[in-house]
C-alpha cells in the first residue's frame, strides 16, 4: 500500500510504503539467467568486429603501420588510421565545458601515453580483427617518458576535482602548529589505480544515414549523446544510446571515452554495424584512472588531544594534455574541528592517459592519509584513536563554519564500536596475538562523503487502467536504480510497485543526470518524485473539478493518493479510482513532469554529508608478513534509505574497495617504457572472495530535513573512505610499524626489504 | 593469435608423427598456459596438435609407485583417493594449483612440459625423484629440468605419464601469488627410497632446484630445528613486483619449515 | 581450414563448421551461438566471468579452443533454469543480493553450481569463499555470493535427502 500526501505534510515525510522496503532487485531474474543483455551482447545483422591497436610507447610518434599485412589477413575489411577515417565535426582536443575531456580519436600520429589507440582494424570476425590489429606492427619515433613525480615540473593547478580551489585556508596554520604542544608530520603515498569494471568498455554502433543507434555502457546518457552529436555534427535527437545495464562503472563510464567513439567512427567508415570491445589490457590507458598521490599531513594538538592545526598537502599528477587533479586534500574539509585548517594541491604532468573520477575521487585518496595521520596524532597524544576522534568531533563543518544538515556520526561511532568490541582494545600496539600466533591489530577510520545532487528530469504517467509508468533515463551500474527508483516512482504515484512500469537506461528518455558522485538516487529520485506529484496533481484537478466525482470540491481539503485511488484528505470515505477519473474525463492517460536538483537555499545554509565509522581487525603472519583483514564493521548514516538491502550491498562493496585500496591495488609503471607492467587481472590485484571473510554494515538511522525532499543522501562511495584508513591503522596496531606507502605489501610488513 | 592449423590425433604415435614432421607444430595439453601464450602472440605455431584425444588421463598405484597419465587434470589428482592415500602431499599440491576452473583443465603433463619456474608440479617431481615416461623413453627427474621453460624433452617428444615412488614422508607448502595462486615460493620436502630431497619452485631464476643444504640438514635430523641454521642465499632468486629476491629467500626458509610440519 | 565441431549445449546438440581454429569456446558461445549470458571479462582465465560447465566441471571457456571441445557437453547460464524454475543457486543469488552490476554473475553462478557439484565445500563458509575465488566481482558482492552458495547447498542437500528411498 503506497500513500503520498499532497498538501499538508512536509515533503520530506512523504515516504510511502514502497520506499524503505528491502526488496530484491527487479532486474535480478534477467541477471541470474543470463538474459540481461549488456552492450557487447548485441548482434545486429551484418555486424563487423573492430579491435583497437594501442601504442606500446608512452610518448613520441607513430612512424609507420604495416597496413598491407593487416589488410592481407583473411576477413579484415578496413584499417582506420589518422589518414583513413571518417571526418569529425569537432576537434577531439577541444573543451567547451568542465565535464568534457580530450579524446584520442586518431587525430594525428602523436602518442601521448602508453595504451593510446593508434589504429582500429575492422573485420568479419573477432579473431581476424584481433590478429589484424597485431599485424600492424607499428614503428615509432620514441621520446623519453615522464612517469614519476620526479620526472616533471611541479605546479599549482588552477582548480582540482570539478572547480574546487587548489588551496583553501582557515585560520593561521603556521602559528597554530608552532603553538601546539604535540606535532606530527607524515608523508603518505598512494598509487595509480584503474577502475577495471569486469565489463570492459564496449560499443555496438549502427548508422542509418544520419541516424545513429548505439549500445554502450554509460553512466551519463545525456552527456554521452551530446558529446556524440557534437563530434559527428548531427542533432542529438538522431542518436539513441541504450545502456540498460552497465557491467560496473565506478567512474570510468561517466564520460564517453575515446574507444567508444572509435567504435562509432568505425561503423561510419565501413557502413556496417560495428562492435568494439576493449581488451583487458586496454582498460589501462584511454578510459581514465585514479591519479597517484604523495600527501603530506602536518598536525598539531594540545596535550589533551584537541587539534590546533591540520595541514593537508597533496602532490598529484595529470596527463600532459588534459586537466584532472585528484582533490585528495579536500578530504580534510569536513571531519575534524581545528582552529587552523589548510588544504593544498600541487601537480605534475606525466605521459599517462588523463586521470578521471574513480569511486570516491579525492575522498578515498585523501581519507587513507587523513585517517592515518589522525591515528598518528592520537598515538602521539597517547589517546585511544576513537576517543581522539570524538575529542575533535566537528559540530559545524570546519572548512565553512556551516551547520550540518544532519550528522549522525556519533551514533555511527557508538554502534560500530559496540558491535566490534572496541573497548577491549589495548592502547599499545603489538599487544595482541590470536591462538595461531598471528599478530592482531584493531583500527578505526571515519567515513565521509558529500551529499550531492546533479540535475535530472523524469516523466510520470497514470494510464487508463490505473497503472503507472515512470520514464527516466537513469543508469544502473549495479547500485540498483532499476529497483530503488521504481520504488520511489511507485510511492510518487500512490501505487504498489507491481502496478508501475519503469523505463530507464535509454537516451530517448528524460535526462536523469549522471550516475556518479553518489548523487543519482537523490537526483533522479527527486525528479521521479516530482513527476509523480505532478501527475497526481493533474489527476486530482480533474476529479475535484468534476461535479460527478466523489471528490468534487475537495480542492482545498486536499487529496491523498493511495493504492490507485484518490481519497479526500478530511473524509476518506470519499474516494475514487484513478481509472474511473480518467475514464470519465475520456483520457487515455495523464502525465506529469518533474525535475530534481539541489536546493540552492539549503546549499547556502548547510553542509551536507553522509558519515560513518569503520572498525577493522587485521591478522598478520609474523613469518612472512601476510595480512588478512579478518573483520570489518562499518556503521553509516546517510539519510533515508530507499532500499536497505541494496544500500547494505553498496556499503559492502565500498568496504571491499577500502580493503583493496589499503592492501591490493597498484598500477606499476615501467620507468623506461612508461607502460603499466601489470595491465591484467592476475597482477593488478583486486580482492577475491577469500580476501574478505567477514564484513558487517550497520545502517544508522538519520533524518535529514534539508538535503532534499526525500531526505536521501548517497551511499555508493562513502564506505571506501574510513575503511582503507581503518585497515592501515590496524596494521600499525598489530605491528607497531607505521606504513605510509599504499598498498601495504607483504614485504613492508615482513620488514625484509621495507 | 597467429593463424594456425588444428589437429587432434587419436594415438600417441600419430601425434608424435605430426609433431616430428613439422618442427613449427606445437602440442596442446590443457592449454592453461599455452592458450594465453597464443593470445599474446608469444608463440607462432604452424599447427596446434591437441593431445586430448590420446587417452592419456588416468591414475594407477602399484608396487609402491603412483603413476599419473600425462593428461590427468589437477582436479583429478587432487580428488583421487589413491593419490590421497599414497602421497597426500601430491594431492594437496594439485589441489592448490590456480583456481578450480584451471584445475579442471590444466594437466600434469602440460605443466611439466612447459616447466614454468613458478609451477607447482616440478617441485613434487624433483623432490619425490619421479620418473617421466615419454613416447620413447623414461627420464629421471634430476635430468629433466634444465632451467626455466627448458627440459630434456626432444622436439616432438610427448610425456605420456609420470611415475612417483611413494615416499615415507612428504610435505609441500607454498606461498601463492595473492591473485593467481602460482607459487611465489613453494618447497616440497620428501624422505624416501632416495633419501631426503628438498625441491624449491617459484624462487629460482633457473626454475625448480634442489636445496642441498637443507637436504643435508634434514638427513641428520628430520625436524624444523635442523633447518634453523640453514641459509638460503638471495643470489639467483627471482625478483618482481610481488617480491624481492631477499624476500623470496626468506620465504624459502618459512615454507620449508611449513612443508616439514605438513609432512609430519 | 575448416573444422566440424559437434557439441551439446544446454541439452541441445549443435554442429558448426568453424572456418578458424582460433575460436575459443567462449567466442563460439557468444558470437556464433548467440548465447551471450557467458561473459568475457579478461580473455585470459583471470576473472572467471566466462565460467561454464564442460562435462559437468567448471572451466574458463576463454581458455578452451572450441575445436578441442568436440563431442563435449556444455552447460551455460542459459541452460540452468529448468522448465521456468530457477536453479536453487540462481534463486539464492537474488535472495541474498549476490550481485550488483550482474556482469560477473553468470560466471559466479556457474562456478557455484560447479562447486556444489564437487561437494568439497559443504557448509563451511571459508571453503566456499576459497572455492569461489576464481571469480572476481569488482562490485564487491562477496558477502551475498557466499551466503547464496551456502543456502543453495542446503537446498540441494535437502532435495537429495528428500528423494532418497
Amino acid at each position: 500500500m503506497a500513500e503520498i500526501a499532497l498538501s499538508t505534510a512536509p515533503a520530506h515525510l512523504r515516504h510511502g510504503s514502497n520506499s524503505g522496503q528491502p526488496l530484491t532487485r527487479r532486474d535480478g531474474l534477467l541477471k541470474v539467467t543470463g538474459a540481461a543483455r549488456f552492450a557487447a551482447d548485441h548482434h545486429p545483422p551484418g555486424l563487423l568486429h573492430a579491435v583497437i591497436a594501442a601504442s606500446t610507447i608512452a610518448r613520441g610518434r607513430v612512424v609507420s603501420l604495416d597496413l598491407a599485412a593487416a589488410m592481407a589477413h583473411p576477413g579484415v575489411v578496413a584499417v582506420m588510421t589518422p589518414a583513413h577515417k571518417p571526418p569529425l565535426a569537432a576537434d577531439p582536443d577541444a573543451k567547451t565545458n568542465p565535464f568534457m575531456f580530450r579524446l584520442d580519436l586518431l587525430q594525428n600520429d602523436r602518442v601521448r601515453y602508453a595504451g593510446q589507440p593508434i589504429a582500429v582494424v575492422i573485420a568479419e570476425t573477432l579473431e581476424a580483427a584481433t590478429e589484424g590489429a597485431a599485424l600492424l606492427a607499428p614503428r615509432y619515433q620514441r621520446e623519453p617518458a615522464r612517469v614519476g613525480f620526479e620526472d616533471a615540473t611541479v605546479f599549482t593547478p588552477p582548480a582540482v576535482g570539478v572547480g574546487s580551489p587548489a588551496e583553501v585556508v582557515v585560520g593561521d596554520v603556521a602559528a597554530e602548529l608552532a603553538a601546539a604542544r604535540l606535532r606530527i608530520e607524515a608523508t603518505y603515498e598512494t598509487p595509480a589505480q584503474y577502475h577495471n569494471p569486469i565489463e570492459p568498455h564496449a560499443i555496438v554502433a549502427a548508422w542509418d544515414g544520419e541516424k545513429l543507434s548505439v549500445d554502450t555502457p554509460s553512466q551519463g546518457l545525456a552527456m554521452a549523446r551530446a558529446r556524440i552529436a557534437g563530434l559527428f555534427g548531427i542533432p542529438a535527437e538522431n542518436i539513441e544510446i541504450r545502456s540498460p545495464f552497465l557491467g560496473g562503472g565506478f567512474g570510468c563510464k561517466g564520460m564517453l571515452s575515446g574507444p567508444q567513439v572509435l567504435g562509432i567512427m568505425a561503423a561510419r567508415l565501413v557502413g556496417w554495424p560495428v562492435k568494439l570491445v576493449l581488451r583487458r589490457e586496454q582498460m589501462f590507458g584511454p578510459v581514465g584512472h585514479r591519479a597517484p598521490s604523495r600527501q603530506t599531513l602536518r598536525l598539531g594538538a594540545e596535550a589533551g588531544g584537541r587539534l590546533r592545526a591540520l595541514d593537508h598537502h597533496t602532490l598529484t599528477a595529470s596527463s600532459t594534455f588534459d586537466d584532472f587533479f585528484e582533490p585528495a586534500s579536500n578530504a580534510s574539509h569536513t571531519l575534524y574541528a581545528s582552529p587552523a585548517l589548510r588544504s593544498a594541491h600541487e601537480a605534475v604532468r606525466l605521459d599517462t592517459g588523463t586521470p578521471l573520477f574513480m569511486r570516491a575521487p579525492g575522498e578515498a585518496t585523501g581519507s587513507i592519509a587523513l585517517e592515518s595521520a589522525i591515528d598518528e596524532m592520537a598515538a602521539a597524544c597517547a589517546m585511544d584513536p576513537l576517543a581522539f576522534r570524538l575529542e575533535n568531533y566537528a559540530e559545524v563543518e570546519p572548512i565553512s563554519g556551516k551547520p550540518f544538515s544532519s550528522k549522525a556520526l556519533r551514533e555511527c561511532y557508538a554502534r560500530g564500536a559496540e558491535r566490534f568490541g572496541w573497548t577491549a582494545r589495548p592502547l599499545a600496539p603489538g599487544a595482541m596475538r590470536d591462538e595461531a600466533g598471528l599478530l592482531v591489530g584493531w583500527g578505526v577510520g571515519t567515513a565521509t562523503f558529500p551529499a550531492l545532487m546533479f540535475q535530472g528530469q523524469a516523466r510520470a504517467v497514470i494510464r487508463a487502467d490505473g497503472t503507472g509508468l515512470i520514464e527516466c533515463g537513469a543508469q544502473d551500474m549495479g547500485q540498483g536504480a532499476w529497483t530503488a527508483l521504481a520504488q520511489i516512482g511507485a510511492d510518487g504515484l500512490g501505487l504498489d510497485l507491481e502496478q508501475v512500469e519503469f523505463r530507464a537506461g535509454s537516451s530517448d528518455l528524460p535526462d536523469a543526470g549522471i550516475a556518479g558522485g553518489s548523487a543519482h538516487t537523490a537526483t533522479a529520485g527527486m525528479a521521479i518524485h516530482a513527476a509523480g506529484a505532478d501527475a497526481i496533481g493533474r489527476l486530482a484537478a480533474l476529479a475535484t473539478g468534476d461535479e460527478r466525482s466523489a471528490l468534487f470540491g475537495a480542492g482545498n481539503a486536499g487529496v491523498i493518493a493511495r493504492a490507485g485511488r484518490l481519497y479526500r484528505r478530511d473524509d476518506e470515505t470519499r474516494s475514487e479510482r484513478y481509472a474511473d477519473i480518467l475514464a470519465r474525463a475520456g483520457l487515455f492517460e495523464i502525465d506529469g513532469r518533474g525535475s530534481g536538483a539541489a536546493d540552492p537555499v539549503a546549499l547556502a545554509r548547510y553542509a551536507m554529508h553522509a558519515h560513518g565509522a569503520v572498525f577493522a581487525e587485521v591478522k598478520i603472519d609474523p613469518e612472512f608478513g601476510q595480512i588478512r583483514v579478518s573483520r570489518l564493521v562499518g556503521a553509516f548514516a546517510a539519510g533515508r534509505l530507499v532500499n536497505p538491502r541494496l544500500v547494505r550491498s553498496q556499503y559492502y562493496g565500498g568496504m571491499i574497495w577500502g580493503v583493496s585500496f589499503a592492501l591490493h591495488e597498484r598500477a606499476v609503471v615501467d620507468p623506461r617504457s612508461g607502460r603499466v607492467m601489470n595491465a591484467n587481472l592476475a597482477e593488478y590485484r583486486v580482492p577475491v572472495n577469500a580476501d574478505v571473510p567477514s564484513l558487517e554494515a550497520i545502517l544508522v538511522e538519520e533524518e535529514d530535513p534539508h538535503v532534499n525532499a526525500l531526505g536521501i543522501k548517497g551511499v555508493g562511495e562513502i564506505a571506501i573512505t574510513g575503511s582503507a584508513g581503518a585497515i592501515a591503522n590496524a596494521i600499525w596496531h598489530a605491528t607497531g610499524r607505521r606504513l605510509r606507502r599504499f598498498p601495504v605489501t607483504l614485504e613492508q610488513v615482513a620488514g625484509v626489504a621495507g | 593469435m597467429y593463424a594456425f592449423a588444428y589437429q587432434k590425433p587419436a594415438t600417441v604415435a600419430e601425434a608424435v608423427k605430426l609433431l616430428s614432421a613439422d618442427p613449427e607444430a606445437k602440442a596442446l595439453a590443457g592449454g592453461m598456459t599455452y592458450i594465453p601464450v597464443l593470445k599474446q602472440r608469444l608463440a607462432r605455431p604452424s599447427a596446434v596438435v591437441d593431445l586430448s584425444g590420446l587417452g592419456l588421463a588416468g591414475i594407477g598405484v602399484s608396487g609402491g609407485v603412483v603413476t599419473i597419465g600425462a593428461m590427468t587434470t589437477h582436479a583429478a589428482v587432487a580428488a583421487s583417493a589413491e593419490v590421497r592415500r599414497a602421497i597426500p602431499a601430491l594431492a594437496a599440491l594439485a589441489g592448490g594449483i590456480g583456481d578450480n576452473e584451471v584445475r579442471h583443465r590444466g594437466t600434469i603433463g602440460g605443466s611439466l612440459a612447459n616447466d614454468d619456474p613458478t609451477a607447482d608440479y616440478p617441485a613434487a617431481v624433483l623432490a619425490l625423484g619421479a620418473t617421466l615416461r615419454t613416447d620413447r623413453r623414461t627420464i629421471a627427474a634430476d635430468g629433466y629440468f634444465q632451467g626455466m621453460f627448458t627440459t630434456a624433452l626432444e622436439p616432438g617428444e610427448i610425456i605420456t605419464a609420470v611415475a612417483f615412488p611413494v615416499p615415507e614422508k612428504a610435505g609441500y607448502a607454498k606461498f601463492p601469488n595473492p591473485a593467481s595462486r602460482y607459487a611465489m615460493v613453494g618447497v616440497f620436502v620428501a624422505r624416501g627410497p632416495q633419501g631426503v630431497r628438498v625441491a624449491v619452485t617459484g624462487a629460482g631464476q633457473g626454475g625448480v632446484f634442489r636445496h642441498t643444504a637443507m637436504e643435508k640438514a634434514l638427513e641428520k635430523s628430520w625436524s624444523a630445528d635442523a633447518l634453523a641454521g640453514v641459509a638460503t642465499p638471495a643470489e639467483g632468486l627471482n625478483a618482481d613486483l610481488h617480491g624481492s629476491a631477499e624476500y623470496r629467500a626468506h620465504l624459502v626458509g618459512v615454507m620449508a619449515r611449513r612443508a616439514l610440519a605438513a609432512a609430519g | 581450414m575448416s573444422l566440424s565441431v559437434s557439441l551439446t549445449v544446454n541439452g541441445v546438440s549443435r554442429t558448426i563448421v568453424l572456418d578458424d581454429p582460433r575460436v575459443t569456446l567462449l567466442d563460439l558461445l557468444r558470437e556464433r551461438f548467440d548465447l551471450t549470458g557467458t561473459k568475457k571479462g579478461c580473455d585470459r582465465g583471470q576473472c572467471g566471468a566466462c565460467t561454464v560447465l564442460l562435462g559437468g566441471r567448471r572451466i574458463n571457456s576463454c581458455l578452451a579452443l572450441a575445436a578441442s571441445c568436440d563431442g563435449a557437453e556444455v552447460l551455460t547460464i542459459e541452460g540452468l533454469a529448468q522448465g521456468g524454475a530457477l536453479h536453487p543457486v540462481q534463486a539464492a543469488f537474488i535472495a541474498h543480493d549476490g550481485f550488483q552490476c550482474g556482469f560477473c554473475t553468470p560466471g559466479q553462478i556457474m562456478s557455484a553450481v560447479g562447486l556444489l557439484g564437487e561437494g568439497q565445500a559443504g557448509d563451511d563458509p571459508e571453503r566456499v569463499r576459497e572455492g569461489m575465488s576464481g571469480n572476481l566481482c569488482r562490485c564487491g558482492a562477496y558477502v551475498g555470493i557466499t551466503e547464496a552458495v551456502l543456502e543453495a547447498g542446503r537446498v540441494l542437500a535437502g532435495r537429495e535427502k528428500g528423494t532418497a528411498p
